[in-house]
């Protein structure tokens, strides 16, 4: 089973049974809630099986594409507060050098919406003075990931 | 059985047929436990969808996972499993 702190709330019904990190003892099955057991057995089978998923994606390395991966609440608030790239750099995402003729790398007409922050001044002097608000990179590979795939 | 510190055997573990399962809770010699067993046997067949497999001496292990940690360790394991300890 995955660690057994996640499971608190559930093993406080079980009756009498110690723990250790990863370890549930039992001296009777007697002794104890059966269906909790069960219930326990079910979130650390889907917990771990998620993340073999995961980890399965991951392990192919995408060139070109991205990735829509499901992440952990930590996972989420840092993708929130130091941008997707750091993310996916942690998730074992390999960057790699192309050359500028790499036919598949994107081409800038596919690079969309606005700059983020105001242009420069002399773009403002030109006349292309439109509030920009946003920018979005076309092109991605959108891929779901089951967390049930890949393994056996 | 635990845990991360100890080694592991890397190798995922030929499938257990019936009669070697039997094998090893007939080497239970209390009959409780034994009992016991069969029914943990049975929730984890069923909930894993897998049939158990023997990891190291007596642990009757349920499908597999991969794992690797950031020190760059990384091995197979079972997903659920348990080991009946001698009473």
């Amino acid at each position: 089973m995955d660690g057994t702190a996640r499971h608190s709330e559930l093993l406080t019904q079980l009756r009498k049974h110690t723990t250790s990190k990863a370890c549930l003892y039992i001296k009777r099955l007697s002794d104890i809630q059966l269906p909790i057991l069960e219930r326990i057995l079910q979130q650390s089978y889907d917990h771990i099986k998620s993340r073999d998923g995961q980890m399965q994606a991951l392990s192919k390395h995408k060139i070109g594409g991205t990735a829509v991966i499901p992440l952990s609440d930590v996972d989420r608030r840092r993708t929130l507060s130091f941008g997707f790239h750091t993310t996916l750099l942690h998730q074992g995402m390999v960057v790699v050098g192309l050359r500028y003729s790499f036919e598949a790398s994107p081409r800038t007409d596919e690079v969309g919406g606005d700059l983020p922050t105001e242009p420069p001044r002399s773009q403002a002097a030109t006349g292309n003075s439109s509030p920009r608000k946003s920018i979005s990179v076309g092109r991605g590979t959108w891929e779901s990931v089951s967390p049930k795939s890949a393994r056996n | 059985m635990a845990t991360t510190k100890k080694p592991k055997p890397n190798e995922i573990p030929s499938a257990l047929d019936a009669n070697q399962v039997n094998v090893v809770l007939a080497s239970l010699e209390d009959e409780a436990l034994r009992v016991d067993c069969l029914v943990i046997l049975d929730r984890m067949r069923g909930i894993s969808g897998h049939e158990p497999k023997l990891w190291n001496v007596a642990t009757f292990g349920f499908d597999t996972y991969h794992y690797k940690y950031e020190s760059g360790r990384e091995g197979d394991c079972h997903v659920l499993g348990f080991h009946p300890r001698k009473a």
